[in-house]
């Protein structure tokens, strides 16, 4: 759009600067030959009138005899002041040359005759001339000044309002991208608000729906123990009880929960370089009980990258992960969890793979929603996953799982901006501020 | 096998409806049992923990292909928040079967979300009871079901 508009507009000043360029090269050359054409003839005209006045006095004093007295005639020639350039000739009425002034020319001439009259016969005529190639020469310098003045008038129309031009649009361009720019960041700011309110809308339906189970089952269960009082049925009451007691509980543990999760967001540690070997070698003895009780077999890849972040979050996201790795490996009679790490441009990747029991695909990313547990029996409110991938969230990087199915085991994988990339970032942002 | 040692049988009652109960919270599928158990209209409660085992049971698929051991259920009590396959799935699939598309489904749900209630309309959901429920209006919808397979399907399981 703004390249067609520009070329166009350079079109058009090209096509009105070959306008002018082409007026001035004609007209300007045209003139001057016209006005200096006119000006000779006016003033040899004038010259040869002047002289046929002078000789016309003398053939009146001399009728008869005028046409033999060839050398008075040339004095009085010589008297005209006529400049030595111009040839000048009398002629009588036959045509024949009485006198004659200065050589004769060649080439391209100019002449101009007047008539010497007795009063009204013509006795003969004055003929000057001059040499016109003179005039024709200086046309051509005349003709060289126009070119060069339509060449200067040409480019200085075309070029100094297409500049002018392509600095404006320079100009508009760059305030166009700024606009793009903004544009892009204000759509993009939308679209994560968006995700965001979608997230806030599910996880607040999650958390009326399971912070109301454990109260459907008190008041449920208060209904049935006063009917299992009023019966005496004692072995029943101990029941409802015993429900009621678990259902207090399990809400204690959903508020627990609730409340670490909303305290990632809030960072409340400082961020700093941490290196995943000791984060990891950290997590397993946090999860010593679990590792030794399901006899699983724990190997760590060595050298591995650095990330940065939260460090208590990052081990709590390694604990977790470790943590769930060794809990479903269970089945399996030679339990075993990997860990390994590697950079792959400007992220670290850290995956804990073990062979337990696997996740079908189609519940890849369920498993990461908040109170979301594939196996019901399974200990736990079904936080931990969903804990993991707000940690990492928050730290700009993302989780996921590769696993084929039931049996073929799972690799719970993290990606993180690179702790030299971020530091590098940094530096860049210290210089720039 | 026989139904003392089907884990998934709870009480057996003479002429009474068979019931497949979705519930993935425990004590909740404990209560309901408990109401069910008083109630004369329900006969065996089968009880599943996710929607996959549901559907699975339905449609007579996996561990659950023994139709002696497993019947038709002429009830389905379905919790709308399960792992696995939710509820709303289970519904829509139970509903897009010609044959078994006129057992009742009662879902139950502590959802009283506007969307959840649309969705399930949509799929003809037969009763929906936002938990936290009422004794007696279980009760009550308990009745309803079986008038209903009187009145309208006397086919009596021999």
């Amino acid at each position: 759009m703004k390249q067609t508009l520009s070329n166009r507009v350079e079109m058009t000043l090209t096509h009105l600067a070959l306008v002018f360029a082409t007026l001035v090269f004609i007209v300007f050359p045209a003139v001057y030959f016209f006005s200096a054409y006119s000006y000779e003839t006016e003033l040899l005209q004038d010259k040869a009138d002047r002289t046929a006045r002078e000789i016309a006095q003398f053939v009146y004093r001399n009728p008869e005899i005028w046409a033999q007295q060839e050398h008075k005639i040339h004095d009085l020639l010589l008297q005209q002041h006529i400049s030595w350039s111009n040839y000048v000739r009398v002629l009588d009425h036959a045509n024949a040359t009485v006198a004659s002034l200065h050589s004769p020319l060649s080439g391209i001439t100019l002449t101009r005759s007047a008539d010497i009259s007795h009063g009204a016969t013509v006795l003969g005529r004055v003929e000057i001339a001059m040499d016109f190639s003179d005039v024709l020469s200086q046309m051509v310098v005349v003709f060289l000044l126009g070119l060069a003045i339509a060449f200067t008038v040409y480019s200085v129309l075309k070029t100094i309002p297409l500049r002018a031009l392509n600095r404006t649009m320079g100009d508009l361009a760059r305030s166009n991208i700024a606009l793009e720019g903004e544009a892009r960041q204000r759509e993009h700011l939308i679209a994560e608000l968006e995700t965001k309110n979608a997230e806030l809308e599910r996880f607040t339906y999650t958390v009326s729906h399971d912070l109301k189970s454990p109260l459907i089952t008190i008041r449920g269960f208060v209904g049935l123990l006063e009917k299992d009082a009023a019966a005496c049925d004692h072995e029943r009451v101990g029941q409802d009880v015993l429900q009621i007691k678990n259902a207090t509980e399990q809400m204690q543990q959903l508020l627990d929960d609730l409340l670490e999760l909303s305290r990632v967001g809030r960072a409340s540690n400082p961020w700093q370089p941490v290196a995943l070997n000791e984060l990891v070698a950290q997590a397993v003895t946090h999860v010593a009980g679990r590792i030794e009780q399901n006899h699983v077999e724990v190997s760590i890849a060595r050298g591995l990258p650095g990330v940065y972040g939260d460090r208590i979050q990052l081990l709590e996201v390694v604990q977790n992960l470790l943590d769930n790795a060794a809990k479903f490996t269970y089945e399996h009679a030679t339990p075993r969890v990997e860990i390994s790490g590697w950079q792959q441009g400007e992220e670290v990747i850290c995956c804990i793979k073990d062979n337990g029991i696997g996740i079908e695909p189609r519940y890849h990313e369920k498993v990461f929603g908040l109170f979301e547990r594939l196996d019901g029996n399974s200990e736990g409110t079904g936080i931990g996953l969903a804990l993991v991938k707000r940690i990492i969230e928050v730290h700009n990087g993302r989780v996921w799982i590769e696993s084929d199915g039931l049996g073929c085991g799972a690799s719970f994988c993290f990606a993180l901006p690179s702790a030299d990339r971020l530091t590098k970032s940094m530096q860049t942002n210290a210089t720039v501020s | 096998m026989s139904r003392e040692k089907n884990p998934l049988v709870r009480k057996h009652k003479q002429r009474a409806l068979d019931v497949l109960l979705v519930e993935d919270n425990s004590a909740h599928a404990e209560l309901i049992i408990r109401w069910l158990e008083a109630h004369e209209v329900a006969g065996r409660v089968f009880h599943v923990n996710d929607g996959e085992a549901a559907l699975d049971y339905i449609f007579n698929r996996g561990q659950y292909s023994d139709t002696e051991s497993f019947p038709r259920p002429r009830l389905v009590l379905l919790d709308l928040r399960l792992p696995k396959i939710d509820g709303l799935e289970v519904l829509t699939r139970i509903k897009a079967t010609p044959e078994i598309e006129n057992v009742p489904v009662i879902i139950l749900t502590t959802s009283a979300a506007q969307r959840d209630l649309e969705k399930a309309y949509q799929n003809h959901v037969n009763s929906y009871l936002v938990k936290p429920m009422d004794h007696d209006k279980f009760k009550s919808l308990l009745n309803e079901i079986g008038y209903y397979w009187l009145k309208l399907n006397c086919d009596t399981r021999q």
